[in-house]
């Protein structure tokens, strides 16, 4: 029964762009899909492991112009710079998460912040290797795939960047899907919880947060690649604390520590300024608002009030849907 | 019988306080240990020393002849003790099954690459949500493994702390204050649980105001006051001790 | 050879700011020393002071004095307001839930700040700027000997009120243990409205003393929440005493570092101090003794 219903999903987001004629809505579907990304990789960090991570848009920052660089400065293929900027970005997340070790609640949402206004900073001053504040055009966009009978996929239309997104976002939703049920999920959920009990059940907690930090920031930087790639142009204006606050706000009115509440979260918050272009300058205010009012009355966002629906014998924990 | 773990000259301050003050004791393989003495006398303390939550000021813990010194306390949990706390620590957002099933984390010791690659890890984790639900059926809370920690009565949590703790394998538990807060019938259970333990050869040594439990169930008794032992032996000695009479009825004076 | 007169103008300088950072942070940690809560939209109140001292001082026909002790009762009345809507329903869920919430009334509020006043700063003219006082080849303007003065009177009066007051005891009772505190008596909801418009209060007047000097702009609290967080941990979060030292501290190291290395990387000395302390003692130079465990 779940399966079809997945099925069904899967089947209309494949056919999806043939039924949207305006190629901006495709856009506005593709940026949204990239939030998803974001929005999943904080929620690993702060949704299920109950760390506050402010610098967010670092990771996002640094896995965009790490992939830029790559192409641009070193020549290697977008295809291989993609994953590589994943893992340059997951060792910048072990390097901003080990100071980060010791610390919890508000000293760790400070420091995450101080880490992401630096690699702000760097990005803005670096003028040799990043461009500073203008920002690096021209980015290419992925070679043609070409299959063995001569068809080739080329990303000069949004179609295929939307097809390849919807790839990006399967696999790593799946993997984050798999992680979360797993016995890794639930050492997030206990460190969450009581991060000193945990270690008194067996838990190597330095190991599992660092872990946790190092996959948080390969997701992000998996959706920076792709963002550099088909926007083709970055500049830190990208990687700001509004881009952290915005993917938080995604993920704390979505559901902090559900799986589908970032989802939802990343696809709103995407749309909404769409139809809220006429009140553009309230945006940040009424996130800001949002945030307060979602994290004190539907503490699980969304998808808490869409559980609080579903009629229950009881309330589960970490049971994904 | 062997010793399983030995304390020697055990010391730890608190500033100017010593919360526990040259403490030496040896706890025997497959025996019941009781540790009591008046509130404050150093009990949590020490169970905290031994498990690596705290640092000792002075002393040497050693369990099967290796020092714990230096461990953290998920190896300690590793070398093979597991305790359970005085004010229940349950993972109050999990699932009871996930509260059990995560104590696991040492006999299924997963990894990145296996989580997401092997299929043989899927199955380990299946088997130890059936271990878990054995264990939750073993402390009779079985029917409840779906609930979240947080919705338990405090004697359901007692009972949850005590499947977890077995969930690790261990084979010296350290239970504090298993029955604190529980009416006789549920003391009763615990009882007798903690008899079925001992059968299967694991080492308890525990903290206990209930008096009338620990002189049943207790081989050996050790008191505490002040961070000092006074007393050691078997629980007719102590109970007869003079000194910790007056230790526990000078402090009801006060 | 370092010219004494240049660092110590450097370093007087730097103890006026540090003074506008001690007031900031002590309000930030005695919510979190008293109601184990941390507040994300302090800097905030200090905005918000700022530009109604600005308001009233032109209502009151330039009097900078009224114009302060308005702003204070006013924005010590918005700290009521953040007690009674954000942090009493969050009290006792742990820290993730308050900073979110405050997060988002920061947001929402420096936002809402940008769309009223404008983007462009705003300046704050009393007169009293303009007289400059000298000693020694060192020179002081009349307000910045202001700000020194009444924050070394404020800091000393919250200091007497803790001390001396039934109130003051009730607070650091509660700061102590709350549930003993529960039990002798005392109304936690009724602590928590006088620290947060206590804390309001200072923040204001941080605000309204700082104006003058510098300018005013919506996007001001953010910094200043930032830096009054590192005064915070560094003094140790809760530490009424450390929060003080770590201001005037702060506010030195930063005089003196962009007097003598670089202006243009002022702000980065904070968050380095900040990143060396917390790496060398995670809970803070003068930190709060840990919890109990278990």
């Amino acid at each position: 029964m779940k399966i079809l219903g997945n099925l069904l999903i899967l089947a209309g987001l494949i056919y999806l762009p043939w039924t949207v004629k305006n190629p901006y809505f495709l856009h506005i579907i593709i940026i949204s899909g990239i939030f998803v990304l974001l929005a999943s990789s904080l929620n690993l960090i702060t949704g299920y492991t109950g760390r506050l991570n402010l610098g967010h848009a670092a990771f996002y920052g640094i896995g965009a112009y790490s992939s830029t660089l790559l192409v641009m400065k070193l020549g290697i293929s977008v295809w291989l710079a993609m994953p590589l900027a994943g893992l340059i970005t997951v060792f910048f997340g072990i390097l901003i998460g080990i100071p980060c070790l010791k610390l919890k609640g508000s000293y760790l949402a400070i420091t995450t912040l101080a880490f992401g206004e630096i690699t702000r900073l760097a990005m803005m001053n670096l003028v040799t290797l990043t461009n500073g504040p203008l920002g690096i055009r021209g980015i290419p966009s992925p070679p043609p795939i070409i299959f063995w009978n001569s068809a080739l996929i080329s990303f000069e239309s949004k179609t295929s960047y939307y097809y390849l997104l919807l790839a990006l976002c399967l696999v790593c939703l799946l993997i984050i899907k798999r992680l979360l049920n797993s016995q890794i999920g639930k050492t997030f959920l206990a460190i969450r919880e009581d991060e000193v009990r945990a270690g008194t059940v067996g838990i190597d907690t330095t190991q599992i947060k660092i872990m946790n930090f190092a996959l948080g920031a390969f997701f992000a930087g998996i959706a920076g690649s792709f963002y550099a790639h088909y926007v083709r142009f970055i500049s830190p204006d990208s990687f700001t604390l509004n881009e952290t606050f915005t993917i938080l706000t995604m993920v704390v009115v979505g559901g902090l520590g559900t799986f589908y509440g970032p989802i939802v979260g990343g696809v709103i918050f995407t749309f909404l300024p769409e139809f809220l272009r006429a009140i553009a300058e309230y945006r940040m205010m009424i996130y800001g608002l949002m945030m307060s009012v979602a994290i004190i009355f539907m503490p699980e966002g969304i998808i808490g009030i869409l559980q609080s629906w579903i009629p229950r014998r009881t309330q589960k924990g970490l049971k994904l849907e | 019988m062997t010793s399983i773990l030995n304390v020697e000259g055990l010391t730890k301050y608190f500033g100017g306080l010593a919360a526990v003050e040259d403490f030496d004791l040896c706890v025997k393989k497959g025996e019941i240990l009781s540790l009591i003495g008046p509130n404050g006398a150093g009990k949590t303390t020490t169970f905290n020393l031994i498990t690596r939550l705290e640092l000792p000021t002075r002393g040497k813990i050693t369990f099967k002849g290796e020092s714990l010194a230096e461990l953290r306390p998920h190896e300690i949990v590793e070398r093979g003790i597991a305790r359970t706390f005085q004010m229940t620590r349950v993972f109050r957002k999990m699932t009871l099954l996930e509260n059990v099933a995560v104590a696991q984390h040492l006999t299924i010791r997963p990894n990145l690459w296996s989580t997401l690659v092997s299929p043989s890890e899927r199955k380990r984790e299946k088997e130890g949500l059936k271990k878990a639900g054995e264990m939750l059926q073993f402390v009779n809370l079985f029917p409840k493994g779906e609930e979240l920690a947080a919705n338990l009565s405090l004697g359901e949590q007692k009972r949850l702390e005590l499947a977890i703790a077995l969930s690790m394998d261990p084979e010296l538990l350290l239970l504090d204050e298993p029955v604190a807060g529980m009416n006789p019938k549920e003391t009763e259970e615990i009882i007798d649980l903690i008899g079925i333990i001992r059968e299967k050869g694991i080492t308890v040594f525990l903290i206990e105001h209930d008096m009338k439990m620990v002189m049943g169930i207790s081989e050996r008794i050790i008191v505490l006051n002040y961070g000092k032992k006074i007393a050691e032996g078997l629980p007719e000695e102590v109970s007869q001790n003079p000194v910790v009479l007056e230790a526990y009825l000078g402090r009801r004076h006060q | 050879m370092i010219p004494i007169t240049e660092l110590a103008q450097q370093a007087l300088n730097g103890l006026v700011m540090g003074g506008v950072y001690a007031l900031i942070a002590l309000g930030l940690t005695l919510i979190f020393g008293i109601l184990d809560q941390v507040n994300f939209a302090h800097g905030e109140l200090y905005m918000i002071g700022a530009y109604a001292t600005l308001y009233f001082s032109e209502y009151f026909g330039g009097s900078y004095t009224l114009a302060l002790i308005f702003a204070m009762v006013a924005v010590a009345f918005l700290g009521l307001l953040y007690e009674w809507l954000l942090f009493r329903p969050l009290r006792g869920m742990g820290h993730l839930p308050a900073i979110i919430a405050s997060l988002g009334a920061s947001l929402f509020l420096w936002n809402l700040a940008l769309l009223i006043f404008g983007s462009t700063p705003r300046q704050m003219r009393t007169g009293l700027s303009e007289i400059t006082l000298s000693f020694l080849g060192i020179s002081l303007t009349v307000q910045r000997l202001l700000v020194l003065l009444i924050t070394l009177g404020l800091i000393i009066g919250l200091y007497l009120m803790i001390m001396k007051t039934r109130m003051g005891k009730a607070m650091r009772a509660t700061a102590q243990d709350p549930e003993v505190a529960a039990l002798l008596g005392i109304n936690i909801n009724r602590i928590a409205e006088v620290t947060f418009f206590i804390g309001g209060a200072l923040a204001a007047a941080a605000g309204a003393l700082i104006g003058p000097i510098f300018l005013i702009y919506p996007a001001m609290g953010l910094a200043a929440c930032l830096k009054a967080f590192v005064v915070v941990i560094l003094g140790g979060l809760g530490n009424v005493v450390g929060a003080v030292i770590a201001g005037f501290a702060l506010g030195v190291i930063e005089s003196l570092g962009a007097g003598f290395i670089s202006s243009a990387y002022k702000d980065v000395f904070a968050f380095l101090v900040l990143i060396l302390v917390l790496w060398a003692r995670p809970e803070g130079i003068l930190g709060k003794t840990a919890k109990k465990i278990g």
